[in-house]
């Protein structure tokens, strides 16, 4: 679920523009922006809030499409804007944009623009700038501090820890970002430190107390506070990980297991294993353009794993993992992408539409 | 077997035969207490257990099965046994010193067992469900400690090729790394029958206990229970760490060595003339397993521990080297005993140096972007809490109790270590573990405990200048 924004500023793509380089089509759902050259579309604005988030609203027909954000901040010269890159997907979701990360940001910025390729076609519906109060803004950093990410292949060699950020919606998707877009709580927690520290030895040297016994009192009683706060926001996050891991798992039936963003791919290896003991060769048709990888290897092993079509002749157990193209039907032929069979026999187990195991009648 | 008995009886077989040998190390008098001789046992016991097994299975090619495993342990068991019996009538009571009372105010009490429920909670849940309750997930043990462990199984052999390898790549790949930890899996699924999941990852479980349990009982002699309950709530708390003693990764068992290793030296340091020898030996032995962990052990920690054990030699004055001199060698012996049949396994077989990357290879010139991808790593990510902050604060805090007392074995240890980290990353193409935040933070793994020993043992000092009016 998404935080609403304390205030929102909707701005359509109109006559408010300067379309003159660029190709503009009304569609039913949104204007249609065709660039022949590399083109800047402008407008001059005025944000009656103090704007942190940009959200744009658009489609890249074709491929995603690279663009940039452009404003012209009252405090800069006439015709100097500032450039902040963005990309525009095919998928259609909205490109949320933390403008109140970026120190260079101005909300009186009296003119935007936005920069596409030449080649480009997108379409756009909207693009919303979002502000949000001083409260929000110190609320919604306090709860991007708890916001916790989930046990990644990385995880063993970092954690990012607590990120801080001031849009709601951005704390809505923090960590899926590489690098996550915020700051680390930490800039905030190491100048608190040294200030805490000062403050409490000042206060015991006022109070009659001797220096060296102020200072180590001071840097003491401030590290371990810090300490504490951290060591239960990142030990909350660590068991989260394990109850992320209980819900998906391990209190799963075997069929309906997933592990850490791998989808059905545990469950086929496990639902598979009896049928895979013993073998010399098994055969596997996955995702195209993603090789076999690590874990079928090591999970299939001693079984060597093949990818080669058409079928050998010497392979008659075949792991099939997300594709929703490969079909066997009801005269147990196989085949992929409705093209001529390569096979014929029995689904031994399903996981899903597209993942299932095949044994081959040879 | 059940998966259970199998990992009991799989470390308990090892651990008898080095729970023998560290007690006729020590000398006629024990200088251990029995709480630190078990948990060496059960450390040195199964890596140097499976450096006998590496050694006769290279020799004779015998398979890798149950047999050739409990034939090679339980001889060197009872060949150790039969030389104890020799030996016992001659040994004298223990020269153990008491662990230091400490009292504690009420407050400070309770919040110690607050924290230490909690790091129970956190080790229990996490332990259990990603060790023992998911499939193995991360990679390196995926394509290395695991994978290793499970060719070996089903090939009976120390299989250098692993699937989908090249000969040419296998030299410079994963089988350059001793084969110690996939070789004890090896060992408990020859045990069970089976490779099992479950039992061939508890024993990373097992290794993060003993890491936890080592560093207790090295505290308990150094600051008391109190503080020695304390350390392990600091090491547990960082995040990286807790991470690392939940997976199948190796880096804890690499850190459980030089734990042990360091903090003997440390011991030896700390205890009168007639400990010294028997603590040497024993340090000694530990330096031995050490070579056996990974090729780091070997190329950075074991000459930096070598340089520290002399240095200790000379700066402390001891009376009559005589004794020290001679343990020396001893331990140089038994460093050598393990190294050299390792070193030329490598080199029969073309194996390299390097963490998975030849060091042949290494080119030497400035990294750009490595400083600042290692402060990131250090001051702004979650893995460390702030103790990079704070451990340096507190030991320029504490510098004359450092400098002047044998705490400056393991400090010394650490920045050194640090610095050649440093070197690596920074002039070197492995700047790409830092840059990438990958094999940078692995090894931090290795050192946090000294750090956390260095941390707690201060700790009480600093209370008492705080207290100080």
């Amino acid at each position: 679920m998404l935080a609403h924004a304390a205030t929102s500023q909707r701005v359509a793509i109109d006559d408010a523009w300067d379309l003159s380089r660029v190709h503009a089509e009304e569609t039913g759902d949104g204007i249609r922006l065709t660039f022949p050259h590399d083109a800047i579309i402008t407008r001059s604005i005025h944000l009656p809030m103090r704007a942190d988030t940009l959200i744009v609203d658009a489609i890249a027909e074709g491929s995603s499409t690279d663009a940039m954000f452009l404003w012209h901040s009252t405090k800069l010269p006439e015709g100097t804007f500032v450039q902040l890159p963005f990309s525009i997907s095919r998928t259609g979701s909205s490109t949320i944009i933390p403008l109140g990360m970026f120190s260079q940001w101005d909300s009186t910025s009296n003119a935007i623009g936005l920069a596409f390729p030449q080649g480009s076609v997108v379409r756009v519906r909207s693009v919303t700038f979002e502000g949000r109060g001083f409260f929000e803004r110190v609320w919604t950093m306090a709860r991007s501090f708890w916001t916790f990410d989930e046990f990644k292949a990385s995880s063993v060699n970092f954690l990012w820890g607590p990120i801080l950020t001031l849009s709601p919606l951005h704390r809505a998707h923090l960590f899926e970002n590489t690098p996550p877009i915020g700051w680390s709580a930490h800039r905030i927690l190491l100048p608190l430190f040294c200030l805490s520290a000062l403050i409490i030895t000042a206060v015991l040297l006022c109070l009659g107390r001797q220096w060296k016994s102020a200072l180590y009192l001071g840097v003491g009683y401030s590290a371990a506070c810090i300490w504490l706060i951290l060591d239960l926001r990142m030990g909350i996050e660590i068991l989260s990980y394990a109850a992320h891991d209980w819900t998906t798992y391990v209190r799963r039936p075997l069929a309906e297991r997933q592990l850490r963003g791998s989808q059905d791919f545990y469950a086929l290896l496990a639902l598979s294993a009896p049928h895979i003991k013993g073998k010399e060769r098994i055969g596997y048709i996955g995702p195209r353009g993603v090789s076999v990888g690590e874990h079928l290897t090591y999970f299939a092993y001693p079984a060597q794993v093949s990818t080669v079509l058409p079928p050998p002749p010497d392979i008659d157990t075949w792991l099939v993992f997300h594709r929703p193209d490969a079909t066997v039907d009801e005269n147990g032929l196989f085949s992929i992408g409705g093209d001529t069979a390569l096979m014929q026999g029995t689904v031994l187990t399903r996981t899903s539409r597209g993942s299932f195991v095949f044994r081959r009648t040879l | 077997m059940t998966p259970l008995l199998a990992l009991l009886l799989g470390f308990a077989i090892p651990a008898l035969g080095a729970g023998i040998a560290l007690r006729l190390l020590e000398g006629r008098s024990a200088v251990l207490t029995v709480l630190e001789r078990f948990l060496l046992s059960l450390t040195l016991g199964p890596t140097l257990g499976m450096f006998v097994v590496f050694l006769v299975h290279s020799l004779t090619q015998a398979p890798l099965h149950a047999r050739l495993f409990l034939e090679v342990l339980l001889g060197i068991d009872l060949a150790l046994l039969i030389v104890y019996i020799m030996r016992r009538r001659t040994f004298l009571p223990p020269l153990v010193a008491a662990a230091p009372r400490v009292q504690i105010p009420r407050a400070a009490l309770v919040l110690l067992v607050t924290l230490s429920l909690w790091t129970l909670i956190k080790i229990a849940v996490a332990g259990t469900t990603f060790l023992l309750l998911v499939p193995t997930y991360a990679s390196d043990a995926l394509d290395n400690w695991n994978l290793r462990g499970k060719v070996f199984y089903e090939d009976q052999a120390l299989t250098l090729i692993l699937p989908g390898q090249t000969a040419e790549a296998a030299k410079s790949g994963v089988s350059s790394y001793p084969p110690t930890v996939p070789l004890f899996k090896t060992y408990l699924a020859t045990l069970h029958g089976d490779w099992h999941e479950a039992l061939v990852n508890a024993p990373h479980a097992v290794w993060f206990l003993l890491l936890l349990s080592l560093l207790f009982a090295l505290l308990l002699r150094l600051t008391g229970w109190p503080f020695a309950l304390l350390g392990i709530v600091i090491l547990v708390g960082l995040p990286l760490e807790l991470m690392h003693g939940t997976t199948n990764y190796a880096d804890v068992f690499v850190s459980l060595h030089l734990l042990a290793a360091v903090g003997l030296l440390l011991l030896t340091m700390r205890s009168d003339k007639h400990q010294r020898a028997g603590l040497l030996r024993v340090a000694g032995l530990s330096a031995a397993a050490l070579a056996w962990t990974k090729n780091e052990s070997v190329l950075l920690y074991l000459p930096i521990f070598a340089a520290l054990w002399m240095l200790c030699l000379y700066f402390f004055h001891v009376p009559s080297r005589r004794i020290p001199l001679r343990a020396s060698a001893g331990a140089l012996l038994l460093v050598t005993c393990v190294l050299l049949p390792w070193l030329i396994f490598k080199w029969s077989h073309g194996l390299t140096f390097g963490n998975a990357k030849p060091l042949s290879s290494l080119a030497f010139a400035w990294q750009p972007g490595v400083l600042s991808a290692i402060a990131i790593n250090l001051f702004f990510e979650g893995n460390w809490l702030m103790l990079p902050v704070f451990f340096p604060i507190l030991l320029l805090m504490c510098h004359r109790k450092v400098l002047s007392g044998t705490l400056i074995i393991p400090t010394g240890f650490v920045l050194a270590v640090s610095a050649g980290h440093m070197v690596l990353y920074l002039f070197t193409p492995l700047s790409a573990e830092a840059l990438m935040q990958t094999g940078f933070g692995r090894g931090l793994i290795h050192i946090a405990p000294i750090v956390v020993l260095v941390t707690t043992a201060l700790l009480p000092g600093f209370l008492r200048e705080a207290r100080r009016d």
